[in-house]
Protein backbone atom coordinates (compact mmCIF):
# COMPACT_ATOMS: atom_id res chain seq x y z
CA UNK A 1 0.00 0.00 0.00
CA UNK A 2 1.72 3.15 -1.05
CA UNK A 3 1.52 6.67 1.19
CA UNK A 4 -1.85 7.63 -1.12
CA UNK A 5 -3.63 4.60 -0.38
CA UNK A 6 -2.47 4.61 2.97
CA UNK A 7 -4.11 8.08 3.48
CA UNK A 8 -7.44 7.42 2.30
CA UNK A 9 -7.90 4.42 4.01
CA UNK A 10 -7.30 5.85 7.13
CA UNK A 11 -9.73 8.62 6.11
CA UNK A 12 -12.14 6.70 5.07
CA UNK A 13 -12.35 4.90 8.35
CA UNK A 14 -11.98 7.82 10.28
CA UNK A 15 -15.38 9.25 8.19
CA UNK A 16 -17.17 5.54 9.20
CA UNK A 17 -16.08 5.43 13.04
CA UNK A 18 -17.34 8.91 13.75
CA UNK A 19 -20.77 10.71 13.84
CA UNK A 20 -21.19 12.97 11.21
CA UNK A 21 -21.86 16.10 12.78
CA UNK A 22 -18.25 15.16 15.33
CA UNK A 23 -15.33 17.60 14.94
CA UNK A 24 -13.07 14.27 13.56
CA UNK A 25 -15.71 13.21 11.09
CA UNK A 26 -15.79 16.96 9.62
CA UNK A 27 -12.17 17.23 9.56
CA UNK A 28 -11.47 13.57 7.86
CA UNK A 29 -13.87 14.84 5.05
CA UNK A 30 -12.43 18.08 4.85
CA UNK A 31 -9.26 16.24 4.03
CA UNK A 32 -10.45 13.66 2.40
CA UNK A 33 -12.49 15.89 -0.01
CA UNK A 34 -9.29 17.43 -0.72
CA UNK A 35 -6.99 14.21 -1.61
CA UNK A 36 -10.45 13.34 -4.08
CA UNK A 37 -9.88 16.48 -5.74
CA UNK A 38 -6.14 15.76 -6.52
CA UNK A 39 -6.68 12.06 -7.58
CA UNK A 40 -5.61 11.61 -11.38
CA UNK A 41 -8.82 9.78 -13.57
CA UNK A 42 -11.74 12.09 -11.96
CA UNK A 43 -13.98 12.56 -15.36
CA UNK A 44 -14.11 15.92 -16.75
CA UNK A 45 -16.46 17.53 -19.23
CA UNK A 46 -15.82 20.92 -21.13
CA UNK A 47 -19.65 21.78 -20.14
CA UNK A 48 -20.87 24.82 -18.83
CA UNK A 49 -22.82 23.34 -15.71
CA UNK A 50 -20.03 20.49 -15.02
CA UNK A 51 -19.69 22.05 -12.06
CA UNK A 52 -23.26 20.90 -10.57
CA UNK A 53 -22.25 17.66 -11.81
CA UNK A 54 -18.92 17.86 -9.66
CA UNK A 55 -20.47 19.51 -6.92
CA UNK A 56 -23.83 17.18 -6.64
CA UNK A 57 -20.85 14.23 -6.99
CA UNK A 58 -19.15 15.42 -3.70
CA UNK A 59 -22.11 15.69 -1.80
CA UNK A 60 -23.21 12.27 -2.58
CA UNK A 61 -19.58 11.53 -1.72
CA UNK A 62 -19.97 13.16 1.73
CA UNK A 63 -23.17 10.37 2.13
CA UNK A 64 -22.29 7.53 0.97
CA UNK A 65 -18.31 7.15 1.80
CA UNK A 66 -19.34 4.86 4.48
CA UNK A 67 -20.18 2.13 1.57
CA UNK A 68 -17.26 2.04 -0.46
CA UNK A 69 -15.48 -1.23 -0.86
CA UNK A 70 -11.45 -0.53 -2.21
CA UNK A 71 -10.54 -2.93 -5.11
CA UNK A 72 -7.69 -4.41 -6.36
CA UNK A 73 -5.04 -2.73 -7.80
CA UNK A 74 -5.58 0.32 -5.27
CA UNK A 75 -7.48 2.04 -2.74
CA UNK A 76 -6.44 5.21 -5.22
CA UNK A 77 -7.84 3.36 -8.01
CA UNK A 78 -11.17 2.09 -7.22
CA UNK A 79 -12.16 5.26 -5.36
CA UNK A 80 -11.74 7.36 -8.53
CA UNK A 81 -13.96 4.69 -10.15
CA UNK A 82 -16.38 4.52 -7.73
CA UNK A 83 -16.52 7.82 -7.74
CA UNK A 84 -16.83 8.25 -11.96
CA UNK A 85 -20.11 5.92 -11.71
CA UNK A 86 -21.94 8.75 -10.32
CA UNK A 87 -20.34 11.71 -11.68
CA UNK A 88 -21.24 10.21 -14.88
CA UNK A 89 -24.49 10.02 -14.15
CA UNK A 90 -24.76 13.79 -13.21
CA UNK A 91 -23.11 14.57 -16.54
CA UNK A 92 -25.83 12.28 -18.63
CA UNK A 93 -28.51 14.45 -16.15
CA UNK A 94 -26.80 17.52 -17.74
CA UNK A 95 -28.22 16.50 -21.18
CA UNK A 96 -31.59 15.13 -20.10
CA UNK A 97 -34.37 17.34 -20.05
CA UNK A 98 -35.62 17.46 -16.38
CA UNK A 99 -38.64 19.31 -14.92
CA UNK A 100 -37.06 19.51 -11.54
CA UNK A 101 -33.95 21.63 -12.71
CA UNK A 102 -34.05 25.31 -12.10
CA UNK A 103 -33.27 26.31 -15.48
CA UNK A 104 -33.77 24.15 -18.26
CA UNK A 105 -30.82 24.65 -20.27
CA UNK A 106 -31.79 22.97 -23.31
CA UNK A 107 -35.25 23.62 -24.06
CA UNK A 108 -36.04 26.80 -26.04
CA UNK A 109 -36.55 29.93 -24.07
CA UNK A 110 -39.68 31.38 -25.52
CA UNK A 111 -41.62 29.93 -28.32
CA UNK A 112 -40.50 32.87 -30.69
CA UNK A 113 -37.03 32.48 -30.00
CA UNK A 114 -36.97 29.31 -32.25
CA UNK A 115 -34.27 26.82 -31.32
CA UNK A 116 -32.08 29.25 -29.70
CA UNK A 117 -31.49 27.68 -26.04
CA UNK A 118 -30.65 29.09 -23.10
CA UNK A 119 -27.41 27.03 -23.24
CA UNK A 120 -26.06 28.67 -26.17
CA UNK A 121 -26.66 31.96 -25.23
CA UNK A 122 -24.94 31.90 -22.05
CA UNK A 123 -22.10 33.82 -21.83
CA UNK A 124 -18.47 32.85 -20.80
CA UNK A 125 -17.99 33.36 -16.85
CA UNK A 126 -15.05 35.13 -16.32
CA UNK A 127 -13.86 38.01 -14.12
CA UNK A 128 -12.86 40.06 -16.97
CA UNK A 129 -16.44 39.77 -18.89
CA UNK A 130 -18.35 40.32 -16.21
CA UNK A 131 -18.81 43.81 -16.08
CA UNK A 132 -20.13 43.80 -19.39
CA UNK A 133 -22.26 40.87 -18.52
CA UNK A 134 -23.56 43.46 -15.52
CA UNK A 135 -24.64 45.84 -18.03
CA UNK A 136 -26.34 44.09 -20.18
CA UNK A 137 -28.36 42.47 -17.02
CA UNK A 138 -29.06 45.99 -15.87
CA UNK A 139 -30.01 47.54 -19.26
CA UNK A 140 -33.00 44.52 -19.06
CA UNK A 141 -34.37 45.23 -15.63
CA UNK A 142 -36.80 47.25 -15.19
CA UNK A 143 -37.11 46.94 -11.87
CA UNK A 144 -34.13 48.38 -10.09
CA UNK A 145 -34.19 48.64 -6.96
CA UNK A 146 -31.03 50.16 -6.77
CA UNK A 147 -31.54 53.16 -8.61
CA UNK A 148 -34.70 53.69 -7.36
CA UNK A 149 -33.23 53.69 -3.58
CA UNK A 150 -30.82 56.08 -4.43
CA UNK A 151 -33.57 58.52 -5.97
CA UNK A 152 -35.49 58.19 -3.37
CA UNK A 153 -32.64 59.08 -0.40
CA UNK A 154 -31.77 62.03 -2.70
CA UNK A 155 -35.31 63.12 -2.78
CA UNK A 156 -36.78 62.15 0.25
CA UNK A 157 -39.94 63.04 -0.78
CA UNK A 158 -41.84 62.44 2.40
CA UNK A 159 -39.09 63.61 4.71
CA UNK A 160 -38.86 60.22 6.48
CA UNK A 161 -35.06 60.33 6.72
CA UNK A 162 -34.31 63.46 7.11
CA UNK A 163 -36.81 63.45 10.39
CA UNK A 164 -34.53 61.04 11.30
CA UNK A 165 -32.32 61.75 14.22
CA UNK A 166 -30.94 61.10 17.74
CA UNK A 167 -32.24 64.26 19.93
CA UNK A 168 -30.90 67.31 19.45
CA UNK A 169 -28.87 66.58 16.52
CA UNK A 170 -30.99 67.15 13.45
CA UNK A 171 -27.81 67.09 11.11
CA UNK A 172 -27.16 63.78 12.21
CA UNK A 173 -30.28 62.28 9.90
CA UNK A 174 -30.60 59.05 7.98
CA UNK A 175 -30.95 61.80 4.79
CA UNK A 176 -27.37 62.31 5.05
CA UNK A 177 -26.32 59.59 6.58
CA UNK A 178 -27.40 57.87 3.99
CA UNK A 179 -25.94 59.80 1.34
CA UNK A 180 -22.57 59.09 2.92
CA UNK A 181 -22.97 55.74 3.24
CA UNK A 182 -24.54 54.83 0.45
CA UNK A 183 -24.15 57.39 -2.12
CA UNK A 184 -20.69 57.45 -1.83
CA UNK A 185 -17.86 54.88 -3.20
CA UNK A 186 -16.40 54.25 -1.22
CA UNK A 187 -18.57 54.97 1.77
CA UNK A 188 -17.56 58.07 4.28
CA UNK A 189 -16.28 55.34 8.16
CA UNK A 190 -18.83 56.22 10.44
CA UNK A 191 -15.87 57.71 12.33
CA UNK A 192 -15.10 60.34 10.24
CA UNK A 193 -18.78 60.97 10.18
CA UNK A 194 -19.29 61.62 14.02
CA UNK A 195 -15.91 63.73 13.72
CA UNK A 196 -17.41 65.47 11.31
CA UNK A 197 -21.00 66.06 12.87
CA UNK A 198 -19.38 66.62 16.35
CA UNK A 199 -21.72 63.49 17.44
CA UNK A 200 -20.97 61.05 19.37
CA UNK A 201 -19.47 57.26 17.60
CA UNK A 202 -22.15 55.41 19.43
CA UNK A 203 -24.98 57.65 19.22
CA UNK A 204 -24.50 58.29 15.08
CA UNK A 205 -23.80 54.40 14.97
CA UNK A 206 -26.65 53.15 17.51
CA UNK A 207 -28.93 55.69 15.07
CA UNK A 208 -27.67 54.38 11.87
CA UNK A 209 -28.43 50.64 13.19
CA UNK A 210 -31.73 51.10 14.96
CA UNK A 211 -33.41 53.90 13.07
CA UNK A 212 -31.84 54.46 9.32
CA UNK A 213 -31.15 50.67 8.21
CA UNK A 214 -34.91 49.42 9.08
CA UNK A 215 -36.27 52.80 7.14
CA UNK A 216 -34.08 52.05 4.58
CA UNK A 217 -35.34 48.41 4.61
CA UNK A 218 -38.80 49.95 4.37
CA UNK A 219 -38.54 51.91 2.04
CA UNK A 220 -36.64 49.35 -0.80
CA UNK A 221 -39.41 46.86 0.03
CA UNK A 222 -42.39 49.49 -0.97
CA UNK A 223 -40.18 50.26 -4.00
CA UNK A 224 -40.76 46.96 -4.69
CA UNK A 225 -37.92 44.73 -4.22
CA UNK A 226 -38.92 40.64 -4.47
CA UNK A 227 -37.51 38.91 -1.15
CA UNK A 228 -37.38 35.90 -2.92
CA UNK A 229 -34.98 35.52 -5.77
CA UNK A 230 -36.34 32.94 -8.47
CA UNK A 231 -33.58 30.41 -10.15
CA UNK B 1 -0.08 29.49 11.02
CA UNK B 2 1.05 29.62 7.60
CA UNK B 3 -1.59 28.90 4.62
CA UNK B 4 0.50 29.36 1.44
CA UNK B 5 2.26 25.87 1.08
CA UNK B 6 -0.88 24.09 2.13
CA UNK B 7 -3.20 22.59 -1.09
CA UNK B 8 -6.40 24.07 -1.18
CA UNK B 9 -9.59 22.67 -1.86
CA UNK B 10 -11.52 24.03 -4.60
CA UNK B 11 -15.20 24.86 -4.99
CA UNK B 12 -16.84 24.22 -8.23
CA UNK B 13 -19.84 27.05 -9.20
CA UNK B 14 -22.47 25.82 -10.62
CA UNK B 15 -25.18 27.89 -13.32
CA UNK B 16 -27.66 28.08 -10.51
CA UNK B 17 -25.30 30.58 -8.67
CA UNK B 18 -24.64 32.56 -11.50
CA UNK B 19 -28.16 32.58 -12.02
CA UNK B 20 -29.06 33.90 -8.40
CA UNK B 21 -25.82 36.41 -8.39
CA UNK B 22 -27.04 37.94 -12.49
CA UNK B 23 -30.28 39.01 -10.39
CA UNK B 24 -29.01 40.52 -7.60
CA UNK B 25 -26.59 42.53 -9.65
CA UNK B 26 -29.17 43.31 -12.27
CA UNK B 27 -31.22 45.41 -10.00
CA UNK B 28 -27.96 47.67 -8.19
CA UNK B 29 -27.68 51.17 -9.78
CA UNK B 30 -24.02 50.52 -11.50
CA UNK B 31 -21.96 47.86 -12.89
CA UNK B 32 -19.57 48.33 -9.86
CA UNK B 33 -22.39 47.73 -7.39
CA UNK B 34 -23.51 44.93 -9.27
CA UNK B 35 -20.04 43.38 -9.89
CA UNK B 36 -19.61 43.44 -6.14
CA UNK B 37 -22.68 41.64 -5.40
CA UNK B 38 -22.16 39.39 -7.88
CA UNK B 39 -18.43 38.29 -6.41
CA UNK B 40 -19.87 38.22 -2.68
CA UNK B 41 -23.35 36.12 -4.07
CA UNK B 42 -20.45 33.74 -5.54
CA UNK B 43 -18.24 33.50 -2.59
CA UNK B 44 -21.34 32.45 -0.15
CA UNK B 45 -22.37 30.31 -2.58
CA UNK B 46 -19.39 28.52 -2.60
CA UNK B 47 -19.14 28.43 0.76
CA UNK B 48 -22.34 26.80 1.30
CA UNK B 49 -21.91 24.17 -1.12
CA UNK B 50 -18.71 23.22 1.14
CA UNK B 51 -20.36 23.14 3.85
CA UNK B 52 -23.29 20.87 2.21
CA UNK B 53 -20.04 18.81 1.90
CA UNK B 54 -19.27 18.33 5.54
CA UNK B 55 -23.33 18.32 6.05
CA UNK B 56 -23.33 21.42 8.14
CA UNK B 57 -26.38 23.36 7.21
CA UNK B 58 -26.71 26.87 6.29
CA UNK B 59 -29.59 29.15 5.03
CA UNK B 60 -29.14 31.20 1.72
CA UNK B 61 -32.35 32.81 2.26
CA UNK B 62 -31.89 34.29 5.04
CA UNK B 63 -28.85 35.60 4.13
CA UNK B 64 -28.13 39.34 3.81
CA UNK B 65 -25.95 39.18 0.90
CA UNK B 66 -28.73 37.20 -0.88
CA UNK B 67 -31.36 39.79 -0.23
CA UNK B 68 -31.78 42.22 -2.85
CA UNK B 69 -32.16 45.27 -0.97
CA UNK B 70 -29.93 44.66 1.92
CA UNK B 71 -27.37 44.15 -0.86
CA UNK B 72 -28.29 47.04 -2.20
CA UNK B 73 -27.66 48.90 1.14
CA UNK B 74 -24.15 47.35 2.19
CA UNK B 75 -21.36 45.37 0.87
CA UNK B 76 -22.58 42.41 2.70
CA UNK B 77 -21.19 38.36 2.20
CA UNK B 78 -22.74 36.65 4.76
CA UNK B 79 -23.52 32.79 4.88
CA UNK B 80 -26.39 32.04 7.89
CA UNK B 81 -26.05 28.64 10.12
CA UNK B 82 -28.74 28.16 11.82
CA UNK B 83 -28.73 28.92 15.27
CA UNK B 84 -24.86 29.60 15.22
CA UNK B 85 -23.96 32.27 13.71
CA UNK B 86 -23.50 34.51 10.15
CA UNK B 87 -20.18 33.80 8.31
CA UNK B 88 -18.93 36.53 6.41
CA UNK B 89 -17.43 34.70 2.52
CA UNK B 90 -15.03 37.52 1.37
CA UNK B 91 -14.23 37.50 -2.35
CA UNK B 92 -10.46 37.80 -2.83
CA UNK B 93 -9.45 38.63 -6.31
CA UNK B 94 -6.33 37.87 -8.74
CA UNK B 95 -3.30 39.72 -7.53
CA UNK B 96 -5.25 40.83 -4.19
CA UNK B 97 -3.26 39.83 -0.52
CA UNK B 98 -5.70 41.35 1.65
CA UNK B 99 -9.22 41.00 2.54
CA UNK B 100 -10.89 44.18 2.89
CA UNK B 101 -13.36 44.22 5.75
CA UNK B 102 -16.06 46.64 4.90
CA UNK B 103 -17.47 48.43 8.69
CA UNK B 104 -20.78 47.00 8.23
CA UNK B 105 -19.39 43.12 8.55
CA UNK B 106 -17.45 43.58 11.63
CA UNK B 107 -19.58 43.18 14.18
CA UNK B 108 -21.81 39.93 14.62
CA UNK B 109 -20.04 38.04 12.41
CA UNK B 110 -18.78 34.22 13.61
CA UNK B 111 -15.59 34.82 11.46
CA UNK B 112 -14.23 35.31 7.88
CA UNK B 113 -13.73 32.95 4.84
CA UNK B 114 -11.24 34.24 2.21
CA UNK B 115 -12.16 32.54 -1.35
CA UNK B 116 -9.86 32.97 -4.32
CA UNK B 117 -11.26 34.11 -7.30
CA UNK B 118 -9.73 33.50 -10.65
CA UNK B 119 -10.19 34.41 -14.37
CA UNK B 120 -12.33 32.20 -14.98
CA UNK B 121 -15.73 31.98 -13.10
CA UNK B 122 -16.22 28.38 -12.92
CA UNK B 123 -14.82 27.15 -9.48
CA UNK B 124 -13.21 28.98 -6.39
CA UNK B 125 -10.64 28.18 -4.22
CA UNK B 126 -11.05 27.92 -0.23
CA UNK B 127 -7.98 30.42 1.24
CA UNK B 128 -8.37 30.19 4.68
CA UNK B 129 -10.29 31.33 7.31
CA UNK B 130 -9.91 34.29 10.22
CA UNK B 131 -12.22 34.26 13.63
CA UNK B 132 -14.74 36.62 15.15
CA UNK B 133 -12.63 39.41 16.17
CA UNK B 134 -12.57 41.83 18.56
CA UNK B 135 -15.57 45.17 17.52
CA UNK B 136 -14.31 47.14 19.67
CA UNK B 137 -11.42 47.65 18.22
CA UNK B 138 -11.57 45.94 14.61
CA UNK B 139 -8.79 45.63 12.00
CA UNK B 140 -10.24 47.02 8.88
CA UNK B 141 -8.33 44.08 6.90
CA UNK B 142 -6.95 40.83 7.25
CA UNK B 143 -3.76 39.74 5.34
CA UNK B 144 -4.25 36.41 3.22
CA UNK B 145 -1.07 35.19 4.75
CA UNK B 146 -2.44 35.62 8.01
CA UNK B 147 -5.37 33.37 7.21
CA UNK B 148 -5.93 30.00 9.16
CA UNK B 149 -5.99 27.21 6.93
CA UNK B 150 -9.78 26.25 6.29
CA UNK B 151 -9.80 23.64 9.12
CA UNK B 152 -10.11 26.13 11.49
CA UNK B 153 -13.29 27.14 10.23
CA UNK B 154 -14.72 23.28 11.32
CA UNK B 155 -13.20 23.64 14.71
CA UNK B 156 -14.71 27.12 15.17
CA UNK B 157 -18.13 26.03 13.87
CA UNK B 158 -18.20 22.36 15.75
CA UNK B 159 -17.24 25.26 19.09
CA UNK B 160 -19.65 27.59 18.93
CA UNK B 161 -22.35 24.16 18.40
CA UNK B 162 -21.24 22.20 21.29
CA UNK B 163 -21.42 25.53 23.49
CA UNK B 164 -24.77 25.77 22.69
CA UNK B 165 -25.50 22.44 22.98
CA UNK B 166 -23.89 23.03 27.14
CA UNK B 167 -26.24 26.13 26.97
CA UNK B 168 -29.48 23.75 26.52
CA UNK B 169 -28.35 20.98 29.04
CA UNK B 170 -29.82 21.30 33.09
CA UNK B 171 -26.23 21.83 34.29
CA UNK B 172 -26.75 24.43 36.81
CA UNK B 173 -24.75 26.90 35.15
CA UNK B 174 -26.53 26.67 31.91
CA UNK B 175 -29.95 26.98 33.52
CA UNK B 176 -29.02 30.55 35.58
CA UNK B 177 -27.20 31.96 32.17
CA UNK B 178 -30.62 30.65 30.51
CA UNK B 179 -32.59 32.92 32.84
CA UNK B 180 -30.24 35.68 32.63
CA UNK B 181 -30.06 36.13 29.05
CA UNK B 182 -32.47 36.61 26.36
CA UNK B 183 -33.08 33.17 24.17
CA UNK B 184 -32.17 35.00 21.13
CA UNK B 185 -29.09 36.19 22.26
CA UNK B 186 -27.69 32.73 23.03
CA UNK B 187 -25.79 32.22 19.79
CA UNK B 188 -24.23 35.87 19.92
CA UNK B 189 -23.34 35.25 23.77
CA UNK B 190 -21.79 32.02 23.12
CA UNK B 191 -19.68 33.40 20.01
CA UNK B 192 -18.60 36.19 22.11
CA UNK B 193 -17.45 33.56 25.05
CA UNK B 194 -15.37 31.51 22.15
CA UNK B 195 -13.83 34.99 21.45
CA UNK B 196 -12.39 35.62 24.94
CA UNK B 197 -11.42 31.73 25.32
CA UNK B 198 -9.67 32.54 22.08
CA UNK B 199 -8.13 35.71 22.40
CA UNK B 200 -7.93 36.47 26.29
CA UNK B 201 -5.51 35.30 28.89
CA UNK B 202 -7.19 33.20 31.95
CA UNK B 203 -7.01 35.91 34.55
CA UNK B 204 -8.67 38.37 32.48
CA UNK B 205 -11.73 35.71 31.44
CA UNK B 206 -13.78 36.73 34.59
CA UNK B 207 -13.95 40.64 33.92
CA UNK B 208 -14.59 40.12 29.95
CA UNK B 209 -16.91 37.24 30.13
CA UNK B 210 -18.48 39.52 32.62
CA UNK B 211 -18.73 42.44 30.93
CA UNK B 212 -20.37 40.93 27.90
CA UNK B 213 -23.00 39.21 30.07
CA UNK B 214 -23.67 42.23 31.86
CA UNK B 215 -24.19 44.32 28.46
CA UNK B 216 -26.75 40.79 27.39
CA UNK B 217 -28.47 40.37 30.92
CA UNK B 218 -32.05 40.53 29.98
CA UNK B 219 -31.28 43.83 32.94
CA UNK B 220 -32.87 47.10 33.91
CA UNK B 221 -34.21 45.54 36.73
CA UNK B 222 -31.29 46.57 39.37
CA UNK B 223 -30.90 49.45 41.16
CA UNK B 224 -27.33 51.88 41.86
CA UNK B 225 -27.16 50.78 44.83
CA UNK B 226 -27.46 46.68 43.79
CA UNK B 227 -24.99 47.26 40.87
CA UNK B 228 -21.69 46.54 42.41
CA UNK B 229 -23.29 43.16 44.10
CA UNK B 230 -25.35 42.35 40.57
CA UNK B 231 -21.82 42.99 38.87
CA UNK B 232 -20.35 40.37 41.05
CA UNK B 233 -22.78 37.76 40.54
CA UNK B 234 -22.47 38.13 36.76
CA UNK B 235 -19.05 37.88 37.32
CA UNK B 236 -19.25 34.38 39.20
CA UNK B 237 -21.72 33.35 36.54
CA UNK B 238 -19.63 34.30 33.70
CA UNK B 239 -16.47 32.96 34.85
CA UNK B 240 -18.32 29.55 35.94
CA UNK B 241 -19.81 29.54 32.30
CA UNK B 242 -16.29 30.37 30.71
CA UNK B 243 -14.68 27.58 32.86
CA UNK B 244 -17.92 25.38 31.67
CA UNK B 245 -16.82 25.73 27.95
CA UNK B 246 -13.12 25.42 28.42
CA UNK B 247 -13.40 21.97 29.60
CA UNK B 248 -16.05 20.69 27.05
CA UNK B 249 -13.30 22.36 24.18
CA UNK B 250 -10.08 21.51 25.71
CA UNK B 251 -11.59 17.73 26.46
CA UNK B 252 -12.14 17.60 22.36
CA UNK B 253 -9.17 19.13 21.43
Amino acid sequence: MDDLDGRLSALIAEVRHNPANSRKWRTAMHKLLLEIQQLPGLKKLDHQNYPAALNLTLEWVSREIAKFEPRPPSVSKSLVNWINGTLRWRIQDLYSPNQDAPISLDAPIAVNAGETTRLELLPDFTLSGLDGMIESAQKETTQRIGLKLELYIEQDPEGKLRNSYPRSNPECNCQFLSKRRLLKDPPDKFQDLAKELNVRYTTLNSHWNRKCEPSLQEIARTLGYKQELKP
Amino acid sequence: MNIAELPLLTVPIELKAHELARQLAAVQSTVQKGKRVYLNALAVYAVHSYLKWLQIETDLNSSDSFNSAKTALANVADLVIPGIGSLECRPVLPGETTIILPEEVIESRIGYVGVQFSDRLDSVQLLGFAPSLDSSNPPQQIAVAELMPIDALIEQITRLEEAIAFLETDDPVAVQVRSQIETQSQSNIVAQFERIYRTCEEYEWRYAAGEMLAGSAAGGEFTRESADSADTDLEDLAEALLEKLAEIWRDAA
